[in-house]
């Protein structure tokens, strides 16, 4: 690894930290231009509501005579929590998908509860087989790379596309948003089910029979065979977490739990404690920086922000292990290994670059949303 | 005519909007002139037991349902609260319940070993089935899980009655069928397209 001078972002807060980072000669990232480019495609105030507007109408005619026209995934956390209330408050009659891998807090399910009540909406929720989903966890910790949570984001679209099959719905709408995450860098949360497969071959112990995986040719079949579509809802919004969070707590008792993700006590365990101190990631980067580029908080303000420690306490890692089912020996043998990244499996990354025109042109069709053209391609 | 039976127990709209999609129209009703006029009968429910049963009583209900039920032998489904009253009795305010399936209500109790199951028993579950040639599993594909949230179970002393069981801790009761009487402890109309299938079911075989 060669050694590279500390560089922080002159817009954001995203630094060097940030393996493929590049600034241009303002000493900006590029995940700055990305952000520009997606507020070109999404542009905010009165085209923000006439985008809306057709969009929702798209998917009320689509869905008419069914029971649900769109789903939606939902984890307890902001951003999913307000998706499903802006679906409902625009007209839309979705069906809300939980995705139970075995790490929810109650507050998670308390909150996902009280919205589906109160807006009326059905919940599904899939639960994972735990000795399957645990041993491939485990796997992921394993192959000592930062995207541990790889098998969850990759479970949550299997099973958000296969309801959406069952159920006759063409529309996923998802809670991302360009302007409060930014874009994730790809080293950090790589995914896709070959990958998956991969990593779980070379390190799993219990054979995956009923993970619902998602592989690359799951995502053309169901994009272009089925139709289905992934919309990013909070996109054509003004969404800005603070007001949405005050919202939320306002009409229906919703309880924020602090960072982002935080409603998984694994997802708070990886990002706020096994990422920073072994591979040196601090997610709160994306997450702040898509605010400060968005003018909702300041660069300062980001900056004090990410002085401060993460809230996560020794116990959460003890009951994190204890929950594997590792020994703390073999869990420090783990975190004792060499850090690799996701390239050094064997994932289907290369397809996804050769597919590069293709991809953009299903862009700009509106096939595919542009955020996942900047990830992958920028 | 379909008749949502109305007796102040709740999730009554949520029915008859899932009803309309699939589009079929119902009513919803407490008075006994409509329910006389049913084809089928549609007895919905959330709450206590005892308090059913009252409203019920209070509304001057039961004996139009009886004669409906038992004498015209209308097809009647009950639902969550509305299947469990239609057994003899219930733990729940220790009451009798409309008797038409010889069955009683008791209140899930786990040991020690079984805490990690709660009560109320919420979340999707699997059926178990026992007569799978009942009206209400035509064209249901295997395996597919449907939406619970009670805290009482039925037990039955008519085998015959059940038509399908799920696993919580224990095998309890989640469908009944004996003859026009039908009842499912889950709620179908939160169900996903399969629980919709399962009223048309009812609503077209029964």
């Amino acid at each position: 690894m060669t050694l590279r001078a500390y560089q922080i972002c002159k817009r954001c807060v995203s630094d060097t930290s940030i393996p493929s980072i590049r600034f241009d000669e303002n000493g900006v990232c590029q995940f700055c231009a990305s952000h520009d480019r997606l507020v070109q495609m999404y542009p905010e105030g009165e085209q923000a509501q006439r985008d809306l507007d057709a969009l929702v109408s798209r998917i009320k005619a689509d869905g008419k005579g069914k029971q649900y026209d769109c789903i939606i995934g939902v984890s307890g956390g902001t951003d999913s929590s307000y998706t499903l209330h802006m679906a409902k408050k625009a007209g839309l009659r979705p069906l809300a998908v939980h995705f139970d891998n075995g790490w929810n807090s109650d507050q998670a399910v308390t909150n996902i509860k009280r919205l589906t009540d109160k807006l009326d909406i059905d919940l599904y929720t899939y639960v994972v087989d735990w000795e399957e989903f645990k041993n491939l966890q485990i796997s992921f910790l394993k192959a000592s790379v930062p995207c541990i949570d790889a098998p969850t984001d990759v479970g949550i679209y299997a099973v958000l596309y296969s309801v959406a099959v069952e159920e006759g719905v063409r529309y996923i709408l998802g809670g991302q948003s360009f302007r409060t995450e930014g874009t994730v860098p790809r080293e950090w949360s790589y995914l896709d089910g070959t990958y998956v497969r991969s990593v779980h071959a070379k390190f799993g112990t219990v054979p995956l029979k009923s993970f619902p995986n998602l592989s690359l040719f799951g995502v053309f079949y169901y994009t272009f065979i089925r139709g289905i579509r992934q919309i990013p809802f909070l996109n054509y919004l003004d969404y800005r977490k603070p007001d949405a969070k005050a919202l939320l707590s306002r009409e229906y008792g919703w309880v924020d739990y602090g960072g982002h993700h935080y409603e998984n006590s694994y997802a708070r365990f990886a990002f706020g404690w096994y990422l920073p101190k072994k591979f040196n990631v601090d997610k709160r980067i994306v997450s702040l920086s898509g605010p400060v580029r968005s003018g909702h908080i300041t660069r300062e303000q980001a900056l004090t922000a990410l002085k401060e420690t993460p809230d996560v306490d020794q116990k959460l890692v003890d009951y994190c292990v204890h929950k594997l089912g590792l020994t703390q020996a073999e869990y420090r043998e783990i975190f004792a290994l060499p850090v690799k990244v996701y390239r050094e499996y064997f994932t289907s990354e290369n397809i996804i670059r050769w597919f590069k025109w293709p991809i953009r042109a299903a862009v700009a069709m509106g096939i595919f949303t542009p955020v996942l053209y900047e990830k992958y391609f920028k | 005519m379909i008749v949502i039976v109305d007796y102040g127990m709740g999730n009554l709209r949520s029915i008859q909007s899932k009803l309309g999609m699939i589009p079929i129209e119902a009513a919803i009703s407490s008075d006994p002139s409509v329910i006389a006029q049913a084809t089928k009968l549609i007895l919905p429910g959330v709450g206590h037991f005892a308090t059913g049963m009252k409203n019920l009583t209070e509304r001057g209900l039961i004996p139009a349902l009886n004669r409906k039920v038992l004498d015209e032998k209308t097809p009647v489904l009950g639902i969550c609260l509305g299947m469990q009253l239609l057994g003899k009795r219930s733990e729940e305010g220790d009451v009798e319940g409309l008797g038409w399936i010889d069955s009683e209500v008791k209140r899930f109790r786990f040991s020690s070993e079984q805490s990690r199951l709660r009560v109320p028993h919420v979340g999707w579950n699997d059926l178990v089935l026992t007569r799978p040639d009942s009206a209400l599993f035509r064209e249901l594909p295997a395996g597919k899980p449907f939406y619970f949230t009670h805290s009482f179970y039925m037990v039955s002393n008519d085998r015959d009655a059940v038509a399908a069981t799920t696993d919580y801790g224990q095998s309890f009761v989640s469908v009944v069928q004996k003859g026009n009487v039908y009842g499912t402890q889950f709620h179908p109309e939160k169900s996903r397209r399969y629980g919709l299938t399962l009223i048309e079911n009812f609503l077209r075989y029964a």
